[in-house]
């Protein structure tokens, strides 16, 4: 097991929907190390690169959480996720994606989801100023507290 | 006062999302089942028109999130044929491979994730995994092992990047490729597991007269090109693939359905049509595991595709380690080509089926026309007739309504198609006359 928490970016390359992304790219270009900072388009790829036992940071969007390029944290189970739509094949939210390590009784040692508020996700279309700024605001605060670890 | 204007949005194609399931009954007898796609159409036909003809595999590749590979190889392939480009044996191993991988990972989520809870009687992979915590740990793995090789050969697991016209933009690392053979050791082993398994489950009876449609090929199991096989009419030429399949419009879905032509009858896709049509190409510990398992060919019964699936699962270990285990990247990782004008099919076997894909290129190398027809699509009409073959014969047992749709959703389910958001939480509307 690892030491080093495994940092997820959800997202996908539609508007403030990249918020995730740009939160990783973020990470990259500080000198986070590739093998614990991913970006990824499903929640169930989290199967893909996190250890059993590894803390885990989630950065995703979030909808109608407030102004654009608000910064929620929010620690899981306790606090409520924001509302999840499905949005693919094969898809699974979060919450689900956890609750299945919590049922293999391999939850991560600690969930933090850190998300940026935004609203517009239309095709080919870049984020929003206000979400690309929380985005790399977010990294960078991101990268002091793996560099601390 | 003219009329107005009318507007037609000629392509309805290309379905990922939500669906659902009508059924209507009339004085208690079935009168008709729609299994209603409604999605909107993604138009990815036109988006291609007037791009360069690099763009297809990337571009297609983003049409399913769990197939990318599928739609990648059926355009690389297609463009590859409209150009005259001929690739080396090891771009084309390194092909099989990289297909190997996305077998992997799609076949063990569904198997054990998606498929696997409807035979326990609960809703979720989390629930499974309450009973059968070892099993869902073991899909996991084997999905991990899948993304891990499209990652190394394709640059990323999602959407991989590295495949290209003519062969692959670079060769993958040779140390990387070895490093994968201990865990598919592992994998192979543990796919077996998972068939024996599987093999326990009770399966509902359920046997359909098919058309199994796939590629085949003389030498191998098919993955990336064959002839199209059919269990009820010769073999033909891909080349030939419009003249004997159509896509047609059916009102309750935006996706099109697909028919046999000229009778206009349903067939099946998927890996029961590609077992049955080649369970003697199968590599030796697949097909030794099918023996073990009892699969029979031909299988007639839609629900034991999770069986077939299983074999399918060993087949992709046992390949990619023959693969890995003789790594040869020599030579170019790309043939380089003019373009020029020129007109290309071709069809490969995405984890659900047949996958064509069509293509008009002009002198200038841009794309004028593209053709798209994936497995799903031609797999809805067979799904409502297995649909409604299975509900005659369920409405005669007075089973509550509730768990007819049930066991309707399972038979959808059964054949992993690409709309499982909706397949997975389908929602059934009853109609009474």
């Amino acid at each position: 097991m690892t030491d080093r928490p495994l940092v997820i970016g959800l997202g996908s390359p539609h508007g403030d929907d990249q918020a995730g992304w740009l939160v990783i790219a973020r990470l990259l270009e500080r000198g986070a190390s590739p093998t614990v900072v991913r970006a990824v388009a499903h929640p169930a790829q989290l199967w893909d690169w996190w250890e059993a036992g590894q803390a885990l940071i989630v950065c995703d969007l979030s909808l109608g959480d407030g102004p654009p390029g608000t910064i929620h944290r929010r620690v899981w189970p306790h606090d409520p996720l924001p509302h999840e739509p499905l949005a693919g094949t094969h898809d699974m939210p979060l919450t689900e994606v956890l609750r299945l390590g919590a049922a293999l009784d391999d939850p991560p040692r600690e969930v933090v989801v850190w998300t940026i508020s935004g609203g517009q996700c239309e095709a080919a279309t870049g984020s929003s100023r206000a979400v690309s700024a929380a985005a790399q605001s977010l990294g960078d605060a991101l990268w002091e507290q793996l560099r601390g670890e | 006062m003219s009329q107005p204007d009318v507007i037609t949005v000629p392509i309805l194609t290309r379905v990922e999302g939500e669906g659902a399931l009508t059924i209507r009954l009339r004085d208690g007898q079935l009168d008709d089942v729609q299994l209603r796609i409604y999605e909107p159409p993604r138009l990815f036909e036109a988006l291609l028109k007037g791009r360069p003809l690099e763009d297809a595999p990337d571009i297609t590749a983003r049409i399913c999130g769990i197939c990318p590979v599928a739609y990648q190889m059926s355009s690389v392939h297609a463009l590859e044929r409209a150009l005259g480009v001929v690739i080396t044996p090891q771009i084309r191993r390194m092909r099989r491979l990289l297909y190997c991988g996305e077998w992997i990972e799609s076949h063990a989520l569904h198997i054990h994730l998606l498929h696997a809870p409807d035979f326990f009687d609960v809703a979720s992979g989390i629930a499974l995994a309450q009973r059968f915590p070892d099993e869902v740990r073991r899909g996991l793995q084997l999905k991990k092992h899948g993304n891990r090789l499209l990652e190394v050969i394709g640059g990323r697991a999602i959407h991989p990047v590295n495949a290209t016209v003519g062969g692959f933009h670079r060769w993958p690392r040779r140390d990387e490729l070895m490093s994968l053979i201990p865990d598919f050791e592992w994998g192979l082993n543990a796919a077996i597991e998972t068939a024996r398994w599987t093999e326990t489950f009770t399966f509902p009876e359920l046997e359909q007269d098919y058309e199994f449609v796939s590629l085949s090929h003389p030498d191998e199991y098919p993955f990336n090109e064959g002839t199209v096989a059919s269990s009820a009419f010769p073999s033909i030429p891909v080349d030939d693939f419009l003249q004997h399949f159509a896509e047609v419009q059916v009102p309750h879905s935006t996706a099109l359905h697909a028919v046999r032509l000229p009778q206009q009858s349903t067939y099946l896709l998927g890996p029961l049509a590609r077992i049955n049509l080649n369970r003697d190409r199968l590599l030796p510990m697949a097909r030794q595991t099918a023996d073990d398992i009892g699969f029979v060919v031909p299988c007639r019964n839609p629900f034991r595709s999770l069986l077939a699936r299983c074999v399918e699962l060993v087949q992709a270990y046992e390949e990619a380690l023959s693969i890995l285990r003789d790594v040869d990247l020599s030579g170019p990782s790309r043939i380089a080509y003019d373009p020029h004008a020129g007109t290309g099919c071709a069809a490969t076997e995405a984890p659900r089926g047949l996958l064509f894909h069509e293509y008009e290129v002009d002198a200038q190398g841009r794309l004028a026309r593209a053709r798209i027809i994936p497995p799903t699509s031609q797999n809805q009409a067979q799904i409502e007739a297995d649909l409604r073959r299975y509900l005659q014969a369920q409405l005669t047992t007075a089973r509550p309504r509730d768990e007819l749709a049930v066991r309707c959703e399972r038979l959808v389910r059964s054949y992993d198609p690409c709309i499982s958001c909706a397949t997975h939480f389908l929602k059934v509307k009853w109609e009474e006359a």
